[in-house]
């Protein structure tokens, strides 16, 4: 059995430069646990496509509490990652937590839980959003898709999910907001069709006019075999759409995008997923953002809302209208370099090598730039664009520069 | 610690070095290791040595010799005999009694995924068994290389900073990383001979 590219590093734990053989055991005995379901250890959960992932190939890996596809053998990261870009790629990544939630206060709770301008939000759209702690700390990022006023659908990261739970029931109480209903779509299968040939993928196995659904739009989509809430959106910079599936209906409806699409799609893992969100200049939570971390630190402030800016009534509104007001002492920007790429805890000198100005959150060789890019958190003063850095990487300083992001362009469909 | 292209420090040092060869091999008339591209005329069916020791053999211009190196018998997806392996997956073949080829594995190739950049030591570095002497880069991972023997490094692939990718397609041929003029050949009696490697790989 092949082993395994690296995960994500949140969740791999130790830096990203490791000895051959310490990681390749590692990786070994994981794969091990996850097939022998020890005793020892929670047995991992799995999707409803686990199966499929085992007979397209793909090496499996823990992430989340769950059994994920890292790569497929059919394919490479980077074969992978120009596929996405120039076809489509189909993610399994039901092991996101979908949330309903429906009730009259339910507007009023995302008021004062995220910055967003929840209230104006159009029916059937859907925004890139955050929770947000009492000191304005990203306490996860999310997607809030309002389909009434009474009822609205929010993703939130696999990662997170007891620390959202926690922070959600804590906020409830504290708000004393009592006319909110939350389900949690347990189960439930959840995927991300991605890429310029999507629609055309999507539209084949559908008589609703995709066309009708721009970028953020959602519609429940009639297929053969039932009716899926659809949204065009996703996480790679690509058009595309993301799919909620009823956990038995998951299996039967990939197998038909898959054998419908004349080869079109293929399966794509969470490999490739990183390099396409950090093309896309997209943040990692736990990598790029944390709790520590405010949405204007992180060059995040499009989603503070214009009028919640003025009105405030989110948690962390001081922190928040100070930072807005008078900057802030780091911000996350991107950066390209050429040689060994810099990686997430690489330290950023400025450009005599002698003062600490920044440290790198997430970084990797781009399959579609073809230099290395990589985001991170550096001292306001050198934040612009062009700026000379310099980068230590295994105890030698490597040049590089502040970069606009995205590092590619995006496609959605507008 | 950059490596030096110069082809005349490069020859100064070839002196140093083949000062230091087993005496058949310093009068022999055999091919400078100045580059590559200067091979034996005939092609090695097994572990080919860098230059030949015989002078029988007409001595080989240097302008227009060209082969194939090649330290294997039959193809990269088996790991092959007559080398010897590490525990953390790098391969060693010995010529000429103290000159080490160094490369990785393909199970640690296959591992890693598309290797898109490779860090090299530096031509006259000396190293220690064990030390760490460059670094293989993935999409999603770095992966230390470590010397398994002391010596002195005498050459490295350069081929690798534009064609990152022979690591993965000729891990044993032309994806070898560097050459190493090694000092103690006891240190080689620990390493694995292809038999105990994949005991090794498949019990790990």
């Amino acid at each position: 059995m092949a082993l395994l590219s690296k995960l994500p590093n949140r969740t791999a734990g130790p830096s990203c430069i490791c000895n051959l053989a310490r990681w390749s055991r590692s990786q070994n005995k994981t794969i091990n646990r996850t097939l022998a379901n020890n005793a020892n250890s929670t047995p991992l959960l799995q999707t409803p496509l686990y199966d499929l992932h085992l007979a397209h190939g793909a090496s499996m890996h823990p992430f989340a509490g769950f059994s994920m596809p890292i790569t497929y053998e059919t394919q490479s990261i980077i074969e992978s990652n120009k596929w996405v870009r120039s076809q489509a790629g189909l993610f399994d990544v039901s092991h996101m937590v979908q949330h309903i939630f429906t009730g009259k206060d339910v507007t009023a709770f995302l008021e004062r839980i995220t910055p967003t301008d929840v209230r104006e939000l159009a029916p059937y759209t859907g925004v890139y959003s955050m929770f947000l702690n009492n000191n304005g700390g990203i306490v996860d990022d999310i997607i809030i898709t309002k389909h009434t006023d009474d009822k609205y659908y929010i993703v939130t990261n696999a990662a997170c999910r007891a620390g959202d739970l926690a922070f959600l029931q804590e906020q409830k109480k504290l708000h004393g907001l009592s006319d909110i209903s939350h389900e949690i779509l347990e189960e439930w299968g959840l995927l991300a069709l991605q890429g310029p040939r999507a629609a055309e993928a999507l539209q084949g196995l559908t008589e609703f006019d995709l066309t009708q659904l721009k970028f953020g739009n959602v519609g429940l989509v009639p297929v053969k075999g039932g009716k899926y809430w659809v949204s065009r959106s996703g996480y790679t910079g690509e058009d595309g759409f993301e799919i909620s599936v009823p956990k038995e209906e998951t299996l039967g409806f990939t197998e038909r995008l898959l054998g419908e699409s004349n080869s079109v799609v293929k399966l794509a893992g969470l490999g490739v997923r990183d390099a396409l969100r950090l093309e896309a200049g997209l943040c990692l939570y736990g990598q790029d953002l944390d709790e520590t971390t405010t949405p204007v630190q992180a060059s995040l402030s499009w989603v503070i809302g214009k009028r919640r800016r003025l009105e405030g009534g989110f948690n962390g509104y001081e922190v928040i209208a100070e930072e807005l007001k008078n900057g802030t002492s780091r911000r996350r920007v991107g950066f390209l370099s050429d040689g060994p790429p810099a990686r997430e805890g690489s330290k950023i000198y400025e450009e005599t090598g002698v003062k600490l100005i920044g440290v790198v959150t997430s970084g990797l060789p781009s399959p579609t730039v073809g230099r290395n890019i990589a985001m991170g958190y550096i001292e306001k003063s050198f934040m612009q664009r062009g700026t000379e850095v310099l980068f230590d990487i295994r105890s030698r300083k490597r040049t590089g520069t502040v970069a606009k992001m995205p590092f590619v362009p995006p496609k959605y469909y507008r | 610690m950059s490596y030096q292209k110069n082809i005349l420090m490069v020859s100064t040092r070839l002196a140093a070095v083949r000062s230091r060869l087993p005496v058949a091999a310093r009068s022999a008339k055999f091919v400078p290791l100045l580059s590559n591209r200067f091979y034996s005329k005939t092609t090695p069916k097994t572990i080919a040595p860098l230059f030949t020791v015989s002078r029988n053999t007409p001595s080989t211009s240097l302008s227009n010799v060209r082969g194939r190196r090649s330290y294997i018998n039959g193809s990269d997806e088996e790991t092959p005999e007559g080398l010897r392996y590490t525990e953390e997956h790098e391969w060693l073949a010995l010529e000429d009694g103290n000159l080490a080829v160094i490369g990785i594995t393909g199970y640690a190739s296959k591992a890693l995924g598309d290797v898109v950049y490779v860090e090299l030591p530096s031509v006259g570095a000396s190293i220690v068994a064990g030390e760490p002497i460059g670094a293989v880069e993935s999409v999603k991972s770095a992966s230390d290389i470590y010397s398994p023997v002391s010596g002195e490094i005498i050459e490295v692939n350069e081929q690798l900073d534009k064609k990152p990718g022979l690591v993965n397609a000729e891990p044993y041929r032309r994806g070898w990383i560097c050459k190493i003029l090694i000092k103690d050949t006891t240190e080689l009696e620990s390493m694995m001979d292809n038999n105990r490697y994949q005991t090794f790989i498949a019990s790990s």
